[in-house]
């Protein structure tokens, strides 16, 4: 009796721990949720979501409207006064009727909770503190945006939401573009050296306007030559002492203030002394351009920067002799230019 | 002159005194020479002294050396020494060993004026930020004095520093409030709150110099009448001095030195507490000599601690101020115990 008890007992056991084992191998989402991989580890989604509520505007809201998704409430920019949120990067986008949920720095979880969402979408720099007080009211995913090229995350919010083959189509159009700017510049385009830079709000430093993000992003598809400093990830304001290793056939100053005229930062930087020694200040090719239209997670934002890109680099009077690149092998596959950093 | 005086002066012979001073403006002179050498630009010495003394207005480096590197390393020199010298007037006037522009609330005062008026007018005509300095310079000095006379023992040095550091902490309190409330503030004048000299322009300079300049000859004029009252109240009104006039003119000087220091560079502490004490061990109780040794021993001291500040996290730089805390608070402790002790 004892000795068939026994054996009993740990046989199931046995079973039980298996079966705990299998079971742990696969985590198997239920019917009608599907697993997806994220910034924040995998998470059981649910296959058709319909109350999506995002963390952030400009890099959650805006890539799902430019997909034809709705979210039933977003985080944006809190504009204290009058407790109310802005979107912003979303122009052209009909937003009536989005709840706003508070500031993206810090979302307001109560608001997020009465629009019963059975979807959370944020990006890497949402607290992860507050991911598991959001993930017990809906499943929350956040998206990778920054440190990689943008379209891959856009690719990401597609799978996301079920829109892979519109964000199939805005990637091609893109591509498109891509190929034919490189294709109308021919042999230009081994020849160009392309500095993308902004001032900063401190006197005496600047940015590398163009890493990473949609204009990185263009950047490197397009795969300008761009000043030796500008190749690798920036980690540091450079010092305005080392803006001629910045020289270049074309610079791009981006004004980030949405103010093109009368932004003083900008207008200080370009009109110094120190800037006109400039060979491409000198020769008059240098632009101003609105980079405030090309920030956000979106390929329309990255089709403004082309746009830009276009109408300066197609101009027939322009000299690309500014600055000397460095020969290119005839073997297009090896690439003796300058390593860019993706 | 006093027994005192005798015993504690470093330099015995009085003839010594004008040579300690073309020491010191040798000494002043290097460790300007030596801060030019510094910056993120490698730039060699033959450059730098072409573009002192062969200016090429085409050329980078020169532009660099001019534009960049001259005007912060000139401003160093004189905000150091116009806080060393309000701090001596303030030692000397009240008598107090812990005087300084710092303490006794000018300083706070007089940032709290230049952030405010930043505040309020957005990007104000650098003209206004060397007004706004003189004016809270001046209206914390009345505000400490008057809080610090209140009783019936009047101003003594007790009770007087007790009054500055309390409207130091008050008055920080909005300045602080103000950078945190506004973020344009606080990008455009980020480092105010421990004083900078980073990105300090000519045109800044020349704005806020006049005044330090004027503050500065006004002190050495002073000089003699210091002394007298540095003696004692009564052994100065026995002597036929109209008190009231030296110390409403000194009080005067010292805004225009303080107002002004802080108007270009910002709260720097310390120096107008330290530099008096080292230079009064060396030459004594005699003011018309602890001015001017005071103007350049404060240069010296923020033209290194920049020096410093700019090479100990390499390429990143310390804002002066916190290197001048570094460097001057055991300082300032170890000279606390020394005169304890005495």
């Amino acid at each position: 009796m004892l000795k068939r008890n026994l054996i009993i007992s740990i046989i199931s056991i046995l079973v039980i721990s298996i079966g705990l084992a299998a079971a742990q191998d696969e985590a198997q989402c239920d019917e009608g949720f599907r697993l997806f991989e994220h910034a924040a580890g995998e998470t059981c989604i649910p296959e058709n979501p319909e109350r999506i509520v995002t963390l952030t505007d400009q890099n959650g809201l805006l890539p799902l409207l430019e997909l034809g998704v709705r979210p039933v409430g977003s985080a944006g920019r809190l504009i204290e006064e009058d407790n109310t949120t802005v979107f912003r990067r979303v122009e052209g986008y009909d937003t009536e009727g989005i709840v706003g949920v508070g500031d993206f720095l810090a979302p307001n979880i109560e608001a997020i909770l009465e629009l019963e969402p059975d979807l959370i979408v944020g990006y890497e720099f949402n607290d992860s503190e507050i991911y598991d007080e959001l993930s017990a009211i809906a499943p929350t995913v956040y998206i990778q945006i920054f440190n990689r090229p943008l379209d891959e995350a856009l690719m990401d919010f597609a799978e996301l939401v079920g829109e892979t083959e519109t964000a199939e189509e805005l990637a091609e159009a893109y591509d498109e573009r891509v190929e034919a700017l490189l294709g109308e510049l021919g042999d230009d385009a081994d020849n160009i050296t392309v500095s993308v830079i902004t001032p900063a709000g401190n006197a005496g430093e600047f940015w590398n306007a163009a890493d990473g993000q949609a204009l990185g992003t263009v950047m490197d598809d397009l795969d300008f030559n761009r000043p030796e400093p500008e190749t690798v990830e920036q980690e540091a304001p450079y010092s305005i002492e080392t803006l001629n290793l910045h020289e270049a056939d074309v610079m791009l100053i981006v004004d980030f203030s949405g103010d093109l005229i009368n932004d003083p930062i900008v207008q200080e930087f370009i009109e110094s002394s120190l800037f006109g020694t400039l060979d491409v200040a000198q020769a008059e090719q240098v632009y101003v351009i609105d980079g405030s239209q090309s920030v956000g997670a979106a390929w329309g934002k990255m089709n403004v920067f082309l746009d830009a890109l276009e109408e300066i680099l197609l101009d027939p009077d322009l000299n690309i002799d500014i600055v000397e690149e460095p020969e290119v092998e005839a073997n297009p596959e090896i690439d003796t230019t300058e390593e860019a950093d993706s | 002159m006093t027994q005192q005086g005798s015993r504690t002066r470093f330099i015995g012979a009085r003839a010594l005194l004008p040579l300690g001073l073309i020491i010191g403006v040798g000494v002043l002179v290097l460790s300007l020479a030596w801060s030019i050498t510094l910056g993120a630009a490698e730039i060699d010495l033959s450059t730098i002294w072409g573009a002192v003394f062969a200016f090429d207005d085409s050329s980078f480096h020169h532009l660099v050396i001019r534009t960049v590197r001259l005007p912060r390393v000139l401003a160093g020199a004189l905000v150091g020494g116009s806080l060393a010298v309000a701090g001596a007037i303030m030692q000397g006037l009240t008598r107090n060993p812990l005087a300084s522009p710092a303490i006794l609330g000018v300083n706070a005062g007089a940032a709290f004026a230049v952030v405010l008026v930043v505040f309020v007018l957005g990007s104000p005509p650098l003209s206004i930020y060397a007004v706004a300095g003189l004016i809270g310079a001046g209206v914390a000095a009345v505000l400490v004095y008057a809080l610090g006379s209140m009783g019936r023992s009047g101003a003594t040095p007790l009770k007087l520093t007790l009054a500055g550091a309390v409207f130091t902490a008050f008055i920080g309190a909005f300045t602080t409030a103000l950078l945190i409330g506004d973020q344009e503030t606080l990008d455009q004048i980020r480092f105010w709150t421990v004083g900078s000299l980073a990105g300090r322009e000519w045109s800044l300079l020349q704005q806020t110099a006049p005044y330090m300049l004027v503050g500065m000859i006004g002190a050495l004029l002073l000089a003699r009448q210091i002394t007298t009252i540095s003696l004692g109240e009564d052994i100065a009104t026995g002597l036929g001095q109209n008190t009231l006039i030296v110390k409403v003119l000194s009080a005067m000087v010292v805004v225009l030195l303080a107002g002004g220091a802080v108007a270009l560079a910002g709260p720097i502490g310390f120096v107008g507490l330290v530099a008096p004490h080292i230079v009064r061990f060396i030459v004594g109780q005699d003011y018309r000599w602890i001015l001017p040794y005071c103007a350049l021993l404060g240069g010296i001291m923020v033209v290194v601690g920049d020096v410093a500040a700019r090479i100990v996290i390499r390429p990143q730089e310390l804002p002066v101020g916190i290197m001048m805390a570094l460097i001057g608070a055991p300082f300032f402790i170890y000279l606390a115990r020394w005169k304890v002790e005495r």
